[in-house]
C-alpha cells in the first residue's frame, strides 16, 4: 500500500478533522474543512494552508515578557509530494512550513503583539553552504521577526535539524509544544485518542521513518544521509 | 381495557380495506374523504386523534375531489398546532415510492411527516407498522408530559448531554414534531452516541450469530437506551458502553486499540464465556479494528479501510461508510455521496482486479 495515497491522506483529514471539532481545540482550522474539498480535485498530495491559527488561552508560562496571557500560532503550510516516488529520494516536491507566534498581555488587549517565530526550512542542497545546513531544519526568526527590545539580536544560525512535517504532524507539534497538558484537557484526551495516534503514525510513517533510517547503518537513501540531515556528524 | 389509539385516515379512494387493516391491529379507525374544505379536517383534528395517516395522492377521488395532496393537509394538521402541545404523529401513505422516497428525512428535511411507507410495505409488514405507530403516538404522549428531552430519552435529569444537543433542543422543546424528530431521526437512528445492535457487535469484534451473544447483550443491560421508541429501536449508549468496558473487560486497554480478535479474547475471559466467535473483516479491508459497518452491507469495518459517505452530519453523529467491497459494486444510490479521490481510488481498484482474474 503506498501510504502517500491521495485516498488514505483524505480519509485521514477527514477523520482528523472531525477530532480537532469534537476535542474543541481551540483556533482557527477552518482552512482544513476547505481542504478537505479541496483535495477532491487533486491527483496527489498537495495543498497550501495559509490560515491556520492555534489559539492559547491563558497565562504563557516561562515567557518574556512575563505577564503574556493570550497567544495566536499562526502556520503557514506547503506541501506537495512528488508525483514519481521512490523509496530511496525524499518524497517531497515543495515544502514550507513557518510558525509565527504573537503573544498578547491578554485576549482582549491585541493592540500590542509580541512577535516570534519559527522557520523549518528545506533545504536539499547542502553542497555549498557557509554555514551547516541540515536538509530539514528550524531556524528561529523568519519573514517577520520584530524585536523585543533594542538589546536583542536574531542571527540566522543555528539551524537545528528536524523531520519534515505533513500537516497532521505539524499539527501535533504545535499541541505538544505549545499547549500546555494540565491548562488544556483536549491535548491528553487528543494524545490518548487511537484514531488521532493512528493517523499521526501513518504520517511518521511516510515522513519520519524514512528520515530516521538515515541513522541505521543498513541506510539505502539517497537524500535522507546522516551526511545530509545531520552534518554536525563526522563520519 | 386498554383504550384503544384512534387515528383518521384520509385517503380518497375506497378505503374500506384500509380500515380492516388498521382495525385488525387494533386501532379505532375514523376514514375521511378529502373535500376542499378544510373546516372538516380541523374539526376531526380537534376531536381527539392520536394520528393522522394520508394518502399521498387525494385529487383523484370519484364525486368532490380535493385540489391539493396530503402535503398540503399535513401542513395545515401542523400549522393547527404549533403553539400548542397537542400535536399528532402524521404519516405519508402511498402506492408511488417516489412520493414517499421524497418525503424521507434523509432525502430532505421537510417538516410534516414522523414516515412514510409504500402501501406495498405496508401490506407486507402490516403488524411492524402497527408496532411503530403505536410507538410514536406513545412517544408523542410521553414527550409531551416529561417536558425534558433527557426523561424522554430514559435518562436522569441531572445527567448531562452532547452539548450541541441541549442547544438545539432549546430551541425546539414545546414543538412535540421537532423533538420526537431529534430523538427518532437524529438520535436513534444514526451512529453516534446511541450505537445499533450491528455496531455494537462490531465495535466488540463479535461476529451477531454468536450462541452467546444474548450473554453479552445482558451484561450491557445498562448499558441500553430505554428512552422512548426503545419498543421499536435497539440502541445502546455508546459512552455507557465505554463505561462498562472499562469496568467490566478492560481498565487499562480502550476498546478501539484492540483489533477483533483481542477484544473477544478480553470478553471471554472476563464474562467467562466460550461461544463468541470474531467477525470477519471484509475482502478488502486492512484493519480488524472495527468501529464502524458499512451502510449498504452492514458488515464490520475499521473507519479508515471505509469510502466515506459525504454528507452533513449533526455534531454528535458519526460519518457513516461503504467498506470498499459494497463500494465496487458502484451503486446508484451512493454515486453522489462519495468523493472523487475514493471513486478513482475504486476504479483503479476494480479495473486492477479485472486483470488479476
Amino acid at each position: 500500500m503506498n501510504s502517500w495515497d491521495l485516498r488514505n491522506f483524505r480519509n485521514d483529514l477527514s477523520i482528523f478533522v472531525k477530532l480537532i471539532e469534537d476535542n474543541g481545540v481551540t483556533g482557527d482550522f477552518s482552512d482544513l474543512t476547505a481542504l478537505l474539498s479541496e483535495i477532491d480535485d487533486k491527483q496527489l498530495v498537495e495543498y497550501s494552508l495559509e490560515n491556520i491559527i492555534f489559539h492559547v488561552k491563558g497565562f504563557i508560562k516561562g515567557a518574556v515578557p512575563n505577564d503574556l496571557n493570550y497567544c495566536e500560532i499562526h502556520l503557514n503550510h506547503m506541501l506537495m509530494c512528488k508525483e514519481t516516488l521512490d523509496f530511496e529520494l525524499d518524497p517531497l516536491y515543495r515544502y514550507i512550513f513557518d510558525i509565527s507566534i504573537s503573544s498578547f498581555k491578554s485576549e482582549t488587549s491585541t493592540e500590542k503583539a509580541y512577535y516570534s517565530s519559527w522557520h523549518h526550512d528545506r533545504h536539499p542542497n547542502n553542497q555549498n553552504v557557509k554555514y551547516t545546513h541540515p536538509t530539514y531544519h528550524f531556524q528561529f526568526g523568519g519573514k517577520k521577526m520584530e524585536l523585543i527590545d533594542d538589546e536583542m539580536s536574531v542571527l540566522s544560525c543555528p539551524r537545528l535539524p528536524h523531520p519534515p512535517m505533513d500537516i497532521f504532524l505539524g499539527f501535533h507539534f504545535i499541541l505538544s509544544n505549545y499547549y500546555s497538558n494540565k491548562a488544556f484537557s483536549f491535548v491528553n484526551s487528543l494524545l490518548e485518542d487511537i484514531d488521532y495516534q493512528n493517523i499521526i503514525k501513518r504520517a511518521q510513517q511516510r515522513l519520519w521513518t524514512p528520515y530516521f533510517k538515515a541513522f541505521d547503518s543498513t541506510n539505502t537513501h539517497q537524500d535522507f544521509t546522516m551526511n545530509k540531515i545531520f552534518p554536525l556528524y563526522l563520519s | 381495557m386498554i383504550m384503544a389509539y384512534k387515528i383518521l385516515y384520509i385517503d380518497d379512494q375506497d378505503s374500506s380495506t384500509r380500515k380492516k387493516d388498521f382495525e385488525n391491529i387494533g386501532f379505532e379507525v375514523i376514514i375521511h374523504k378529502p373535500t376542499n374544505n378544510f373546516k372538516e379536517i380541523e374539526v376531526k383534528v380537534r376531536d381527539g386523534i392520536d394520528a393522522l395517516v394520508l394518502d399521498y395522492k387525494l385529487t383523484e377521488g370519484k364525486g368532490e375531489q380535493a385540489c391539493f395532496d396530503a402535503p398540503t393537509v399535513a401542513q395545515f394538521v401542523r400549522t393547527l398546532h404549533v403553539n400548542d402541545t397537542s400535536d399528532i404523529p402524521i404519516i405519508l401513505m402511498s402506492n408511488q415510492s417516489v412520493y414517499t422516497n421524497s418525503y424521507k428525512k434523509d432525502f430532505t428535511s421537510q417538516d410534516l411527516f414522523d414516515f412514510t411507507i409504500t402501501k406495498q410495505e405496508f401490506n407486507l409488514n402490516i403488524v411492524d407498522f402497527g408496532e411503530k405507530l403505536k410507538s410514536f403516538i406513545a412517544a408523542y404522549s410521553k414527550i409531551k408530559s416529561d417536558k425534558n428531552l433527557l426523561l424522554s430519552l430514559g435518562l436522569k435529569k441531572e445527567d448531562e448531554i452532547h452539548s450541541r444537543i441541549a442547544l438545539s433542543i432549546g430551541k425546539i422543546q414545546k414543538n412535540i414534531y421537532k423533538v420526537s424528530t431529534l430523538i427518532y431521526e437524529d438520535i436513534i437512528s444514526s451512529i453516534g452516541i446511541t450505537i445499533g445492535e450491528e455496531v455494537l457487535a462490531a465495535r466488540l469484534g463479535i461476529s451477531l450469530d454468536s450462541p452467546d451473544w444474548d450473554t453479552v447483550l445482558d451484561s450491557l443491560i445498562e448499558s441500553k437506551y430505554i428512552g422512548v421508541f426503545s419498543d421499536i429501536k435497539n440502541r445502546w449508549w455508546m459512552e455507557k458502553v465505554n463505561f462498562w468496558w472499562k469496568e467490566v473487560i478492560s481498565e487499562s486497554t480502550p476498546i478501539r486499540r484492540l483489533n477483533a480478535e483481542e477484544r473477544v479474547g478480553l470478553i471471554k475471559s472476563k464474562l467467562k464465556l466460550k461461544k463468541l466467535t470474531v467477525t470477519e473483516k471484509t475482502k478488502h479491508s486492512y484493519s480488524s479494528n472495527f468501529w464502524t459497518i458499512c451502510k449498504y452491507s452492514k458488515e464490520p469495518i475499521d473507519t479508515f479501510d471505509g469510502v466515506e459517505l459525504l454528507k452533513d452530519y449533526l455534531p454528535w453523529q458519526e460519518k457513516e461508510y461503504l467498506s470498499i467491497d459494497s463500494a465496487l459494486l458502484d451503486r446508484d444510490e451512493f454515486k453522489n455521496q462519495i468523493s472523487k479521490i475514493d471513486k478513482k481510488a475504486i476504479r483503479e481498484l476494480a479495473s486492477k482486479l479485472n486483470k488479476d482474474e
